[in-house]
């Protein structure tokens, strides 16, 4: 049963994003600068709760979020990556909303406060953006709305 | 490590519990053997974590004084013994006032004051309204059945003072296994259920095994420690005549200081997760140690309540103060925005969400665990009271965040729990919505800016259609 499962502290959750193919394109932009800072400040909290928070794992493996990661994984990463829409009938937006509540329930206070702040801008590339070429555009694109 | 030493115990205590009845057919032909009952070893008034055969009798003799036959076995089939004064225990009376009504604090009925165990709910079939909200006590605290009860003092029935009264006696009872009594609270009276020096409730529950420790805070004792003896102490009488059987028996874990005085009664017994196991109702006095509780599922049982959760994770502390703030409070912000939004089609689109589902989340935030919780937890109370504020003072700004919680946060799990409980058409137009109303608060401070999003977000659609 799930919950009953032994997760593995050394086990990183199914698919870890290869972080280098979005550090190179989010450099070019204030807004994809600020994305790469907060991945650099959260990540290994989120990273951590995943693998050892009961709550936050559950949520994890039951909203398919390794099979996400591992559907963008088989086609590699690049800009033609296309982002999954549903799995199972759980959709990218479940996925993401539940993650980060579960994230804000069990997380330190700076997280939450980011949990916060990011959640709209997140649910909004999921929406709006079929790959990841189409998000990093969109991450770019909100430096130039706030120029 | 605790687990597995919490389960060996439980098995031990299956075990010798499958053998009580036998056990106890042999023992009580020996004279001057009254009961006997699985529980812990006693050395000294002190309670250790060995699991024997508690033999009861009227009166200890010295071995010397006992002809071989009427000698209680030191062990029986490998299973040790030990031998227990069973004595006749005493009903038992911080005299400061608590508001909101607490736990752990004087109750008086003018009987003698004694304690009030906890806040509980009525069930079906309850002498109260179900689900209406009661206070615990014993029955010799709070005898009669119609009469105002106190807290701390007695109360004036004939109206000179109402200041101390809190409730009316609904339900009092004693019988072989319960000494329990129920009182409504007064309109208007708040409370929270927490006990003092022991804080939020987590439940009740029915111990399995003897050994564990409990807690309890009495009016007179205030906070006391001590150890599970047995789950069920052989039939005794109290110095009111009263017969009890099965009561919890505990030992208090200094054997120097009380478990239980006169006017604790009606404490809860807790254990180390704060679940309440038992009322208290006697000890043996003055020592105040052992003590003796009704199993709480007695008391439920009989009363017709339940001891709800409070305080920890996933759990709200069971308070009027959140009853008091959500339905009106949401009704009045919105009434304030309605009156902006009646002139633009997408604020009347709103409205016309905000009445189809209104009264199901409102039920939800009233009666729904999940969603009470979270909608306190993460102050939704507080930031519809700045909003309140924000639509009655133009100039107002909602704070960002109230004690680390912005209203993302709060919009973020509400959406969640609300998709949890609530119904299919709930759920689908939280989905369908929740970008929406995510866009609209962010940022956003003062009702006149989120009037004029809404307003800017409809001219901005309007002209998409007529480009397109």
């Amino acid at each position: 049963m799930e919950n009953t499962r032994v997760i593995d502290p050394q086990q990183r959750p199914a698919g870890t994003v290869k972080l280098e193919y979005f550090e190179k394109k989010l450099q070019g932009s204030e807004a994809g600068r600020r994305v790469i800072e907060i991945f650099a400040q959260h990540g290994e909290e989120v990273i951590d709760l995943v693998n050892q928070n009961r709550r936050v794992g559950v949520t994890w493996q039951r909203c398919h979020g390794p099979v996400f990661i591992q559907t963008m994984l088989k086609q590699g990463l690049g800009d033609e990556t296309r982002i999954p829409r549903s799995i199972d009938g759980v959709t990218l937006s479940d996925l993401l909303l539940r993650m980060g509540d579960a994230l804000q329930q069990n997380g330190s206070p700076e997280l939450k406060r980011q949990i916060g702040r990011s959640t709209l801008h997140v649910l909004q590339w999921a929406e709006g953006c079929k790959s990841l070429g189409e998000m990093v555009q969109w991450i770019h694109g909100k430096s130039e709305e706030k120029d | 490590m605790a687990q597995n030493f919490r389960t060996q115990r439980e098995r031990e205590q299956k075990r010798l519990e499958s053998r009580l009845a036998e056990v106890e057919y042999e023992m009580k032909k020996i004279p001057g053997v009254v009961g006997v009952a699985v529980g812990i070893k006693e050395v000294a008034n002190r309670p250790t974590q060995d699991l024997v055969f508690q033999v009861y009798v009227k009166e200890k003799k010295s071995l010397k004084d006992l002809p071989a036959r009427e000698r209680i076995p030191a062990e029986i089939d490998g299973i040790a013994t030990d031998v227990i004064l069973l004595e006749s225990p005493s009903a038992t009376a911080d005299s400061s006032e608590h508001r909101p009504i607490v736990g752990g604090s004087e109750i008086d009925q003018g009987k003698g004051a004694g304690t009030l165990g906890c806040i509980s709910i009525a069930t079906a079939g309850s002498l109260a309204p179900v689900d209406s909200i009661v206070l615990l006590t014993n029955s010799h605290v709070a005898p009669t059945i119609g009469k105002l009860v106190g807290q701390p003092s007695v109360p004036s029935d004939c109206g000179c003072c109402k200041c101390c009264d809190v409730g009316k006696i609904v339900d009092s009872r004693i019988t072989t296994l319960v000494d329990g009594a129920i009182a409504t609270l007064n309109e208007g009276t708040r409370f929270t259920n927490e006990v003092l020096d022991i804080g939020p409730l987590g439940g009740s529950h029915t111990p399995t095994s003897a050994g564990g420790t409990v807690f309890k805070r009495g009016r007179t004792s205030g906070l006391t420690r001590g150890t599970i003896s047995t789950l069920s102490a052989p039939s005794f009488t109290r110095d009111d005549g009263n017969t009890f059987n099965r009561q919890i028996r505990v030992v208090s874990t200094n054997p120097a200081t009380p478990f239980q005085l006169g006017g604790d009664s009606g404490s809860v017994l807790v254990d180390d997760q704060n679940r309440v196991i038992g009322l208290m109702h006697a000890a043996i006095l003055p020592a105040g140690t052992p003590a003796f509780a009704c199993h709480i599922a007695d008391v439920s049982n009989l009363l017709k309540i339940k001891i709800e959760t409070s305080g920890s994770a996933d759990t709200m502390p069971l308070s009027s103060l959140v009853e008091e703030m959500a339905p009106v409070a949401l009704e009045e912000w919105f009434g304030h925005l309605r009156l902006e939004l009646e002139s633009n089609p997408r604020g009347r689109r709103i409205q016309a969400q905000f009445r189809a589902f209104y009264g199901e989340i409102q039920r939800l935030v009233q009666k729904n665990r999940e969603v009470k919780v979270a909608w306190q937890r993460y102050h939704g109370p507080g930031f519809i009271s700045h909003w309140i504020k924000s639509a009655k003072q133009r100039d107002y700004l909602v704070p960002d965040e109230i004690e680390g919680i912005g209203i993302q946060n709060l919009l973020i799990r509400m959406a969640v729990v609300l998709q949890n409980q609530g119904g299919p058409e709930l759920n689908d137009m939280v989905k369908g919505h929740l970008l929406e109303v995510l866009t609209l608060f962010d940022g956003c401070r003062s009702l006149p800016e989120l009037v004029e999003k809404i307003k800017r977000s409809e001219q901005s659609l309007q002209r998409r259609k007529v480009e397109a």
